[in-house]
């Protein structure tokens, strides 16, 4: 049975704790931002080093993560095993979470770097997400309907932050 | 800003509820509400005045909220 709540933020607690090295993708990334879309689960994108994926299975464990598509079965994955651009749906403890070898145009880890951002969430854990600008120009290039959707509200959200800094420098400048 | 202003001017429709279009007078300098495409600009600016936590447990708490009204329509 899938949770009952949705606790993204223990699940980033988690992956943190554990020192996983990620890229949170996909609709929490454009919340993360500030952008005001709904989502259901987490989509990040790991590292896949040999090391790093071994941190990524003990937080695996510790989420009690299990397939989604046989949620009967449940599945435990490995995550030695995920030295590949596939995507792993899993649930966990704390609600889903989508673990992705590589995202649209075969993004991993490493290519999708150097367009992302530091967000500290508090004093004892930040997390990796994508740039805004990046995750904008991905949408538009896939052009798929759901990602059609969610363009005018992540491109009005740029807009606004950019808005946002500038009235912040003639603040300080006054 | 001058455009920005000129524009509301023009078409107070496109940019403000109905209720708010007797404000124009008094805020005509505020951002507009909509964008031209209808994103409500409200929902980013208040997102964006949240600490990026408080962003991660808003739509945590809005998850769980669709969550219950699912699970409670299956009840009735």
């Amino acid at each position: 049975m899938p949770p009952d709540e949705f606790d993204f933020e223990k699940i980033l607690r988690v992956l943190a704790l554990h020192e996983t090295a990620f890229i949170i993708v996909g609709g929490l990334c454009a919340v993360l931002h500030g952008a005001p879309v709904q989502t259901y689960d987490l989509d990040i994108v790991p590292s896949r080093d040999p090391a790093n994926l071994e941190k990524l299975q003990l937080a695996l464990d510790e989420l009690g993560a299990y397939y989604r598509k046989h949620p009967h079965r449940r599945l435990i994955p490995e995550a030695a095993r995920m030295t590949t651009n596939g995507h792993h749906l899993l649930n966990t403890s704390a609600g889903p979470l989508d673990v992705l070898g590589a995202i649209t145009g075969g993004r991993d880890y490493m290519s999708l770097l150097p367009h992302t951002v530091k967000l500290e969430l508090d004093e004892t854990t930040w997390v990796r997400i994508r740039d805004l600008a990046t995750l904008i120009l991905t949408k538009q290039e896939t052009g798929r309907d759901k990602d059609k959707i969610m363009l005018p509200v992540l491109i009005r959200t740029l807009e606004e932050i950019e808005r946002a800094a500038e009235l912040l420098v003639i603040h300080s400048s006054n | 800003m001058t455009q920005f202003i000129s524009k509301i001017e023009a078409h107070p429709s496109e940019h403000t509820h109905p209720e708010q279009d007797g404000m124009i007078g008094e805020f005509r300098e505020d951002p507009p509400i909509y964008s031209d495409d209808g994103v409500d600009l409200t929902l980013i600016r208040w997102m964006i005045s949240l600490s990026p936590l408080s962003r991660l447990r808003t739509a945590q708490r809005y998850a769980n909220s669709a969550r219950r009204l699912q699970n409670a329509s299956r009840r009735v």
